[in-house]
């Protein structure tokens, strides 16, 4: 046998392709938030700035800034000296700002360093002229105190529209909840500090959860949700050290969760996720025993409620909510009536009329006495989005102000809750 | 196209799913002629999309212009008493009946409708393709949702889709500008709680508004404004512009959807024009415009709502107080359009009593209104 030595120098071209991995917006700038979480220090929380316009993505961070070797190294492919930390794996900077832009420029200091150091990337240029083993190393003076890392992401390969901002806002407030929650990192998004979203739950039904199995743990809180449209928008948000793994995740959950709509936050440990860190290894001994304590935990939670009223299924959608008698009478008193109303309840009156607008937008779902396909309530249903049974002839005789029902308004069915 | 209704769908209904006041029982009983009258129209216009239309615009012109003739009737009396009252109530059930009950109730709740909404399911049904059944479940209630839908905004969706418009013009006007962030931020924060707060910012804002007489705004919020009319009270107009702030971002999306409306429903009718055969296609097409016509035609009618209902119920009250002076244990009642038949009439004196309950066997005509 004859061995030969060859050559397996990565090809240029692997800078660009790392970022075909199927990332969001989100997900690739949460990367990128990652490393400025990652790099706080200790007893100080982190200002983490976010700006994005339709030409530029600035990340920058009062974190401690990378020391000369780490700053080298941020730029090798798979290279990270992090253990047991969100960036662990050594990709996330150069998948994220390939998937976001053709250009990138990297700032670090450290406190008590009189340098910067700065690394350029072009995607354009590294193909052309690139060296893996010549890469341009900036080294700028600096005589002053500040710290931390700026990431400016520019010539961007993604469209930037005002509704996408909206989602990344909200996004990342649900995304790094635990950091924000925790007092550890003040993230800004375009100057505008990102708070994390109120789940929309019966406040009465949150339990917290704490289960160890092995050496993984679970902990967090479920409960019933309010308010849902999609039969797909239940389950957990589950974190891993802090950062958002997975949405809407049915771990532990059957199909009977059709009825039940259970939202919860789920911290796992002893885990391990996927490269991309989009998802948990779902083959390993852990996650199936977790999975299985948590069928276990969740199955006494999942049974089938009885049946209150029957009517015409107006507007598809599963809700628990607290029901209100509603007014909606031109007699009325209409002040009075919509003051009854919170956000979530279950509307339940003879039919609807359009001045009750704002009621009706709050509401979780709707119910009337009377009705087929075209009443006010089914339309306006179908025109929002809230599940509603119409034509039931007797809710406002059966149903009762603050008792809890679940509505299922592709059956038309209202259950005891 | 050979598109046809049983005859039995074309006759005068027994029920109407939306009829909390009964007056499928009382006007057929008080109006005969009224069956006759609706027999015809629904022989004349079931099919006919067009012609529905056209005798949809007669009846509400009809209908405003007999309103107008009871409510001068009414102005011009000088003694007031319980028998005039009793005419013109019956007079406005006159005019309710033949001029807005068959467009409003007769066609739009009625078998017709029915007839054409399940066919519409039906024909969805089989146009729809999908690998598994879960996806072809959710195909169906998404089309049909856009179907019945249409692209026609109606009163509630309107108000939503203006509250777009009248975000941008209060943000144009530099004097309400901090106002404007205040209210916002307490909106935000919790509309309900900070309602009182919420209410009196509302109320230093409408009045710049109103010194700039902003005819743009007044035509934007006009549902709101009637309500302000009709119950003598601001708080129908705060209430819109605090859902203006509040689903501000959801009727951002709202608008992106329903522009696209038209789309959609063009791109499904295409589809379906490949897919089905010529008759279910044709039956699919009429049933998509007649259920859009009726629930066109429902907010077209109901228009006149703000000018008719607090006439009615004002004279509904005058009743009220004159026979509570001679009937202390009347009982108080949530009051409607028929509220003479199932609740004043049990009070009014004999000879009152018959002339409501007395059937009356001539047709509606303007001039003897």
């Amino acid at each position: 046998m004859k061995k030969e030595l060859i050559d397996i120098t990565p090809h240029k071209s692997i800078m660009c392709k790392i970022s075909q991995t199927g990332y969001s917006i989100q997900e690739a700038i949460s990367e990128l938030i990652d490393n400025s979480i990652d790099a706080r220090l200790e007893n100080e929380k982190i200002v983490i700035n976010l700006e994005i316009d339709d030409k530029h993505i600035l990340i920058s961070d009062t974190g401690k800034g990378m020391n000369k070797n780490v700053a080298k190294d941020s730029i090798r492919l798979g290279y990270s000296s992090k253990k047991e930390k969100l960036g662990e794996f050594g990709l996330g900077l150069k998948t994220a700002t390939s998937f976001l832009g053709e250009e990138f420029v990297l700032k670090t200091k450290q406190k008590d360093s009189n340098e910067e150091y700065i690394i350029k990337y072009n995607e354009e240029e590294w193909l052309k002229s690139g060296d893996w083993f010549k890469f341009p190393f900036m080294i700028e003076e600096k005589n002053n105190d500040l710290h931390g890392t700026i990431v400016e992401v520019s010539k961007l390969k993604v469209d930037i529209t005002n509704e996408l901002l909206e989602k990344i806002k909200e996004e990342l407030g649900r995304r790094f909840a635990p950091f924000i929650l925790n007092n550890e990192i003040h993230l800004y998004f375009n100057g505008e500090e990102c708070n994390v979203p109120k789940p929309d739950i019966i406040e009465d039904s949150k339990k917290d959860i704490y289960l160890k199995i092995g050496k993984s743990t679970v902990k967090g809180w479920w409960a019933y949700q309010l308010a849902g449209y999609n039969k797909s928008y239940y389950g957990f948000n589950t974190f891993r050290r802090g950062r958002l793994v997975t949405v809407f995740d049915k771990i532990g959950l059957t199909n009977n969760q059709q009825i039940k709509q259970i939202i919860g936050e789920l911290e796992i440990t002893g885990v391990n996720i996927t490269h991309d860190k989009k998802g948990w290894v779902k083959t390993s001994e852990e996650y199936k025993e977790i999975e299985e304590k948590l069928r276990e935990y969740f199955k006494e939670y999942e049974y089938k409620p009885k049946r209150l009223l029957t009517g015409y299924p107006a507007s598809k959608g599963k809700v628990i909510g607290t029901i209100r008698q509603v007014n909606m009478f031109h007699s009325g008193n209409m002040e009075k009536e919509i003051k009854k109303v919170n956000k979530g309840d279950i509307i339940v009156t003879a039919m609807t009329r359009p001045q009750f607008l704002i009621a009706i937008r709050r509401a979780g779902g709707i119910i009337t006495d009377l009705g087929g396909t075209l009443c006010h309530a089914a339309i306006v249903s179908r025109e929002f989005g809230i599940p509603a049974v119409v034509g039931t002839n007797i809710a406002t005789k059966v149903l009762q102000d603050g008792q809890k029902v679940i509505i299922d308004g592709g059956e038309g069915v209202i259950y005891e809750y | 196209m050979s598109i046809s209704i049983p005859d039995y769908l074309l006759k005068m209904p027994q029920y109407l799913p939306n009829d909390i006041e009964g007056m499928i029982f009382t006007y057929p009983n008080k109006f005969p002629v009224i069956i006759n009258n609706y027999e015809e129209a629904a022989k004349k216009y079931a099919m006919d999309p067009e012609g529905f239309r056209e005798y949809g615009n007669s009846q509400k012109k009809e209908l405003v212009e007999g309103l107008n003739k009871i409510k001068n009737e009414y102005e011009e009396c000088k003694i007031k008493d319980l028998k005039f009252l009793v005419e013109i109530d019956q007079k406005l059930n006159k005019l309710f009946c033949f001029r807005f009950w068959i467009v409003n109730y007769l066609f739009a709740d009625g078998p017709i409708h029915s007839f054409y909404v399940d066919n519409l399911k039906m024909l969805i049904r089989k146009l729809v393709k999908a690998d598994e059944t879960e996806k072809y479940e959710a195909k169906v209630e998404e089309t049909i949702q856009i179907l019945l839908q249409s692209d026609y905004a109606d009163e509630y969706l309107e108000q939503a889709l203006n509250c777009n418009i009248v975000l941008e013009e209060l943000n144009k006007i530099d004097e309400i500008k901090e106002d404007l962030n205040k209210v916002t931020k307490l909106i935000d924060k919790d509309s309900m709680k900070n309602m009182d707060e919420i209410n009196k910012i509302w109320s230093d804002i409408w009045k710049v508004i109103d010194n700039s007489n902003n005819e743009k705004i007044y035509d934007l919020l006009h549902i709101a404004l009637v309500q302000v009319k009709f119950r003598n009270s601001p708080l129908p107009l705060y209430n819109t512009l605090t859902h203006t702030i509040e689903f501000r971002r959801e009727n951002l999306k709202l608008k992106e959807k329903y522009d696209n409306m038209n789309l959609k429903i063009n791109e499904i009718l295409e589809n379906a024009k490949k897919e089905l055969d010529k008759d279910e296609y044709d039956l699919l097409k009429m049933s998509y415009e007649q259920a859009k016509n009726f629930a066109m035609y429902k907010d077209v009618m109901g228009a006149i709502d703000g000018k008719l209902l607090p006439f009615w119920f004002g004279i509904h009250d005058e009743i009220k107080e004159i026979l509570r002076k001679t009937n202390k244990n009347m009982p108080i009642k949530s009051l409607g359009q028929a509220a003479m038949f199932y609740y004043l009439v049990w009070y009014l004196p004999e000879d009152l009593k018959a002339i409501v309950m007395t059937p009356d066997f001539t047709d509606f005509s303007l001039e003897n209104i």
